[in-house]
Order: C-alpha cells, then structure tokens, then sequence
C-alpha cells in the first residue's frame, strides 16, 4: 500500500510530468414557443488533464472533467459532460488504448465535437448514447483510421439503454474529406439484440463544411439521417444548419440554426430549434460561452 | 445550491487556464514533418511580465487575451530532441486557419502545415509552393519576401502571422 502511495504521489514529480487545467461554462437563456423562458447553467467544466512522459516521449494522459449544471439530472448534461479516462499512447503510428468515460467511436460522433452544440444530432435518436464508461483501441494507418470499443451502455445516470455494446468504426480522412463506416452490437435489457449500422461524411466544400449521417438497426427497428451545413456568416461569426429524420415507431423531424461569434475567450451564440411533432416545442436559445 | 453554483464559478476563475490551439494529428504531422521521428513530449510554457513584454515587442502586436500558455511538443528521436512542433489559430477571411508549424533544434523552420481552414483558396494555402516560402525563417527573420496568394491576402496574413509569432514565443520561453 506503500509502495503504490509514494507511486501515486510521485507520478506529479516524475521527469515530464505536465499538468494542464482550464474550464468553460455555458449559460443559456432558452424559450419554449417565444413563451416560458427560462435561464440556465446548461453546463460547466474545469477539465483537468496530467501527461506522463518518458524520455521515449508521452505515454500516459490523465484526463478528468469536473462538470457541474444546474441541472444535473437532465439527460442533456449527462450526455455532454464527465469525461474521465486514462490514455495509454502507444509509439508514434501505433494503436492507443482508452480506459473510462468517453465519447463512444459512432458516427459523426468521432469526427465532429457537439459538446457546446445548440443543435439536435441523431445519435440522441439512433443511439440514445453519447458518452459511456469502458476500454477503447484507436489509431491509423496511412489514410485509414479504426476505433474500437467495449462499453457498458449507459444512456442517463440510472437506466442502461443497452447492454455492453461493441461499437467498431473504420474511418478514411484525406485532406477536405472524412468519411466512417460504424457498426454497434449490443443486447438490450430484456436480451433483445440492438444493432446499429451508420455512415457518416464530411466534406469541405470552402468555406462550407458538409456533413451527413446515416444510421439504420433493428430491435427496436429504427432509420434516419441528418445533414449539417457549417457556413461563414457576417462579421466573423460561423454558423450551422440542420435537418434531421428518425423513424423508430415515431417519426421525428428536427431543423435547426445557431450562430456562433467568438470574441477572445467568449462565445455568442443564438439558435433556433424546430421540430414537427405535435409534442414537441420550438427552442429559442441565447448563449454565452466562457473558455478560460 | 446557489451557493454552489458561485463557489464552482470561482472555483473555475482562479484556477482555470488557458489552452491553445489543439494538435489534431500529432502523429501523422509528425512523420511528415520529422520522417526520422519516434515520439514527441508535451511541455505546457507559462511565461512571466518580462517575457510576455519580450514577447510583444518583437512581434508588434500584443498576444491575444486567451494566449495565457503555449503547448510546446518536442520531437524525439528515441531519446534525442531533433526538434519541435508549435500550433496557432489565426483568423481568416472564413474562419481560423490553424497552422502547425515544425523548427529544428536551432529554431529555424522545417516545415509548416494547415491543419484546418476553410479558405476559398485552401488547395493554394497548403500547397508547398507557398509554406515552402517559410522554410529556414527564425525569429529574426524579414517576411516581406513571402508572396502572397491571389485572392487570400488575409489568410496569407494570418499564415504569416501564425509562423512569426510562434518563432517569437520560441525564442522568448526557451532563452
């Protein structure tokens, strides 16, 4: 006990040893039918993040993110925040292991970062998953990109959506254009078995950025897909568009836009959420983002 | 709640800094930039008043309000440092332009990378024909002799900027 006391405590010490700790908030003023309003701390981080090296180079990256919302229940915070894993860096060009919570390798999800996003995606559909606890392998060779994962399947702090899922992804990147092949495998509670097969591209067309996903499974059988338009807007700021479709036993249907300016550490953004269901309200947001 | 809700926002304030810009393919940069390479090691640099004035003053310009630290990435070959890899955003006629940017052990410029934009003239912007005008600058260098793209002045600007101002923080932080 000792021994691994003093290891613990001696790896901050140890020859390149690096720490690195910075944080965000994201505020959001958000409207149901330009009626309820409603101000909240979406989410918060002071994401701390400890590389070990050797003289050979980094070999191990601590990653942790403390998160904090005012509304820690939702199912939205818990798909965005609490990020905790160890990475193990293999030599350059070899394969990396991930251990912990993490963003499971489906999809647009290995590609694009929806962390501080105001827009819908279709994992949240397809999936139900985003993040969730278990060991990942990744790396490349040449143009070819592979992930693969072993998870527990967690869709909210209490319910598991699936049952120790294996989502495998093989992806291509060339310059202006990347593209996956995902396939999760996984039995549901009750020992159904939950499949799902996407593709997903993305593609530069200067200054625009394309994106689109397909994903389509059985048990419960479900399709849909979504396309994401990034554009230059006026007076540097970016902005993003969508649509999306998903059928299961529902059809749902969302679009949407956000705006994006970035004033040094800063973010303005405004968006707008639609969606064709009789349940379902349109989201008007304003958010204010802070990077430090 | 509300309590905790202002102790982890000052919790955030006092003890959070700031990163720069992300290395998205270290590992494929690297054997571009330093075929002979076999790892690199992350050094996070803070700087202090005098230097950040040193820093300032040869470039002219003050560093930007999120530039608190630099991720310095030196280049191994087994144990032997052959040299280092800096990253920088800079802004664009269509957003940020990040550039990597590779110097050998005596800070001069081995080769420089785009590793996003989403200029109109992207295919010009990381053809060799223009980043090879950047090769052997150090941080005392001129660059007016670096000819500009035709229609992307600004980004040819913000390219020029990126590579001048991490030669400048590299000779500061590792005098």
């Amino acid at each position: 006990m000792k021994a691994i006391s003093l290891l613990v405590c001696g790896l901050p010490l140890a020859i390149g040893a690096t720490w690195n700790i910075n944080g965000a908030m994201d505020s959001r003023l958000m409207s149901k039918d330009l009626k309820d309003y409603e101000f909240t701390l979406h989410g918060s981080e002071i994401n701390l993040r400890y590389t070990y090296s050797d003289l050979r180079g980094d070999r191990l990256i601590f990653f942790l993110q403390i998160p904090y919302s005012s509304h820690l229940a939702s199912e939205m915070f818990f798909h965005h925040y609490g990020d905790a894993y160890l990475l193990l860096r293999g030599q350059l060009g070899e394969p990396n292991i991930r251990i912990g919570r993490f963003d499971i390798p489906f999809g647009i999800l290995k590609t694009l970062d929806t962390h501080f996003s105001l827009l819908p995606y279709l994992y949240s559909y397809g999936l139900g998953v985003k993040k969730d606890i278990g060991a990942a392998v990744f790396g490349y060779y040449k143009i070819l990109t592979y992930d693969l994962a072993f998870t527990q399947g967690f869709n909210n702090l209490t319910s598991p959506r699936m049952d120790k899922p294996i989502t495998i992804r093989l992806g291509l990147e060339t310059e202006g254009l990347k593209a996956g092949l995902s396939i999760l495998a996984s039995t549901m509670m009750e020992k159904k078995i939950f499949r799902r097969l996407g593709i997903d591209i993305e593609k530069n067309i200067n200054p625009f950025v394309l994106r689109a996903e397909i994903i389509s499974g059985d048990k419960p059988e479900g399709k849909g897909f979504s396309l994401l338009l990034d554009f230059p807007f006026f007076f540097g700021s970016e902005g993003k568009v969508t649509y999306l479709l998903w059928t299961e036993e529902k059809t749902y249907a969302n679009y949407g836009v956000e705006l994006n300016r970035v004033v040094s550490f800063i973010t303005f953004g405004v968006g707008w959420v639609g969606a064709k269901a009789k349940d379902v309200k349109n989201d008007l947001f304003l958010q204010l983002r802070l990077k430090i | 709640m509300r309590r905790l809700h202002i102790f982890y926002l000052l919790l955030i304030f006092n003890f959070a800094h700031s990163g720069i810009c992300l290395w998205r393919f270290p590992d494929k940069d690297i054997k571009r930039l330093f075929p002979k390479a076999t790892g690199y090691k992350t050094e996070i640099v803070n700087y202090n008043k005098e230097e950040k004035a040193g820093i300032e003053k040869e470039l002219g310009i003050p560093l930007d309000a999120d530039e608190t630290q630099f991720n310095f990435y030196k280049i191994l070959k087994d144990t032997t440092p052959i040299g280092l890899v800096l990253t920088h955003s800079a802004k664009g006629q269509y957003g940020a332009i990040e550039v990597v940017i590779g110097l050998n052990n005596q800070g001069e410029v081995i080769g420089v990378l785009i590793q996003r934009d989403r200029e109109k003239k992207s295919k010009e912007l990381r053809s060799r024909k223009f980043l090879d005008q950047f090769l052997d600058k150090t941080a005392k260098s001129e660059f007016g002799d670096i000819k500009p793209i035709k229609g992307a002045e600004r980004a040819t600007q913000a390219v020029i900027l990126s590579v001048r101002k991490m030669l400048i923080v590299n000779e500061v932080l590792s005098k």
